[in-house]
């Protein structure tokens, strides 16, 4: 008896997530991407913990040394050790890039269930306003609210975030328009659902797993904005360090020709972190389209 | 067709508008002005003198005026004058914008060449070992940051190899030749073809896809027709529709993206421009510079879906 039910608990169904969680560990460049974040995260947070540096103290009798034992990756231009300075730097740039793309994601959100739900007017007005938005080069637009706001890590995150919702505001809102057509929400609505509750209870959650890729995808392109804003010197002001404002000191010949070290490895931690972002967010479209789950 | 042109032409109205409400309201938050961006910190100036000049350049008036003489000015085709050199900006930009389209031209034929190239032989050979390279290299292709592959290209190709000059539109002090310009162009193009070189491989590759699944694809195979003729006449000519409206989306974007590289570079093009603006807070080159590509990239789209249903006769408009 006790064999049976144990028996039968085991062939339980599975849930979506589950199946989807399986679908996405067996997406390779998928699970690639999630170690290479993981590494990246985990040495940034423990940064003050795996060098023995500060990211910002000056020091003036080793500057511009080639790697060595003591100094891994060498040092910049006033002596900071610069493995120290990248690990740092990862901080910053990560929670940019995390702190806009939340941001993004939560006005597209908004004004896509606004858009897709209420329909009529308001979804016309919402959508003039995110075309006005979307024509915007934002890169343009970003270097301009940058400079007229002035450079600071929470500017850069503002400027990104505010700029960058309207694609997840149109897909949020043709996600609405399909789904509100649907028997479920016939009914909600029958039975004196309100409309709040319709929208965020009802019809949201079904539109998670697109927003959750879009959102990822979101999230790569917010690092390399910020990348691109600290390296014009308009995001994140020295000395903090960002893995864009590292590679302002490439911009002298120099430093650029003979000393590799300086402005390599920023470089390349923006590109990698980047590319495992979008690993991620390709393995997520796998594993969660509706369609491969059924 | 002629009533779906005008209406698409039509609702980009508002939608201009607003762009040069917000352009200005931005220009207008800067801090500092054209006055205090000119005074040095070594010869000491009044505050009076700081008033009158402000007042001359109409700083001192309210907002909304100072819009709608802006405005005003933009109908007359005007866009103001520098506050750092006092030269007109429109003809800041007609001098500059050769050497951006020069740019982007060139760019954009690469990633053109390549993405069509790598993105048809990845369909061709899905999930071949090749396949499998290109998707990966595509990858890289949207993660690495322009610039930092622009420097990587100055490394390898202008300070080590020396194939290539390191910046610059021609060499200095030479005579203009087509030549040295198309080499000093090279890697700047280069750099900002990476991105879009991925980008059209990606929808190549999805749309030639699409396309052989198709049931005419099928009948074309049954019939006996040679494989040359079926990827020429049938597959190729659908599947590169909605490569074109990716390419016509890019151009807009491309035209503005290029700022970075410009400044990396040294590429004397309307994106040097821009930021050098955007260092000295000048804004009336700042607001024509963004104006433009606004309208350059309202341009592009509008294009994109007038060639997109010139191709698809498919496509219908009541």
């Amino acid at each position: 008896m006790a064999a049976t039910i144990a028996r039968l608990e085991k062939i339980r169904p599975e849930s979506l997530w589950s199946k989807a969680w399986k679908r996405f560990l067996r997406h390779k460049l998928a699970l690639f991407g999630l170690s290479v974040l993981g590494i990246l995260i985990f040495s940034a947070l423990a940064a003050s913990l795996l060098t023995p540096y500060s990211p910002i103290k000056q020091d003036l009798r080793n500057l511009r040394k080639a790697p060595t034992a003591e100094h891994w990756l060498g040092t910049d231009g006033v002596g900071r050790d610069i493995l120290t300075r990248v690990l740092y730097a990862g901080r910053i740039s990560l929670s940019v890039g995390l702190v806009s793309v939340s941001l993004s994601g939560a006005i597209g959100i908004l004004i896509g269930v606004a858009a897709g739900y209420l329909g009529g007017k308001t979804d016309m007005i919402l959508m003039r306003l995110t075309d006005m938005v979307m024509t915007f080069p934002s890169l343009v637009i970003i270097i301009t609210v940058a400079a007229a706001l002035g450079p600071s890590v929470y500017n850069a995150m503002l400027v990104i975030g505010l700029l960058t919702w309207p694609s997840i505001a149109r897909l949020v809102r043709s996600q609405f328009l399909s789904l509100r057509t649907q028997q479920f929400v016939t009914a909600a609505r029958s039975i004196g659902v309100s409309n709040w509750d319709i929208a965020f209870k009802h019809i949201f959650p079904n539109t998670i797993s697109a927003i959750t890729v879009a959102i990822t995808f979101g999230m790569a392109t917010s690092i390399l904005m910020e990348a691109s804003l600290s390296f014009l010197g308009l995001g994140v002001p020295p000395p903090t360090p960002s893995w864009g404002n590292m590679l302002r000191d490439a911009q002298s010949m120099n430093v650029l020709e003979g000393m590799p070290w300086i402005w390599l490895p920023p470089g390349i931690m923006i590109a990698l972190s980047v590319l495992s972002i979008n690993f991620i967010g390709d393995g997520l479209r796998d594993a969660l389209d509706p369609r491969s789950l059924l | 067709m002629f009533a779906y042109f005008i209406r698409r032409l039509l609702i980009n109205i508002p939608i201009l508008i607003g762009i040069t409400i917000i352009i200005f309201l931005l220009a207008s938050m800067m801090p500092g002005d054209a006055v205090l961006a000119m005074i040095s910190s070594e010869t000491p100036v009044s505050d009076e003198m700081i008033k009158m000049r402000q007042g001359e350049l109409g700083l001192d008036l309210p907002l909304h005026i100072q819009y709608l003489r802006w405005i005003g000015n933009l109908a007359k085709g005007n866009l103001g004058f520098s506050f750092v050199s006092a030269e007109s900006v429109s003809k800041m930009i007609v001098m500059r914008i050769p050497a951006t389209l020069e740019l982007m031209g060139v760019s954009l034929l690469i990633s053109i060449l390549l993405g069509l190239t790598l993105g048809t032989i990845s369909a061709f050979k899905q999930y071949s070992v090749l396949d499998y390279s290109f998707t990966i290299f595509g990858f890289i292709g949207i993660s690495i940051p322009d610039f930092f592959l622009g420097m990587i290209l100055v490394f390898i190709f202008a300070l080590k190899l020396k194939l290539f000059p390191t910046s610059g539109f021609i060499t200095a002090g030479e005579e203009f030749s087509l030549a040295d310009n198309l080499r000093h162009v090279f890697l700047p193009a280069l750099a900002l073809a990476l991105v879009r070189t991925a980008v059209f491989m990606r929808y190549t590759r999805a749309s030639i896809l699409e396309v052989l699944g198709n049931d005419y694809v099928r009948t074309a195979r049954a019939k006996g027709l040679k494989q040359k003729i079926i990827v020429l006449r049938h597959v190729m000519r659908n599947a590169l529709i909605p490569v074109i409206t990716i390419i016509g989306i890019n151009l807009g974007v491309l035209f503005a993206g290029s700022v970075i590289i410009e400044t990396i570079f040294q590429w004397p093009g309307i994106g040097m421009m821009f930021i050098n603006a955007v260092t000295a807070r000048d804004s009336p080159v700042i607001m024509g510079y963004v104006l433009l590509t606004s309208i350059i990239v309202l341009a592009s789209n509008l294009l994109t879906d007038l060639t997109y249903s010139l191709v698809d006769p498919r496509i219908r408009y009541e």
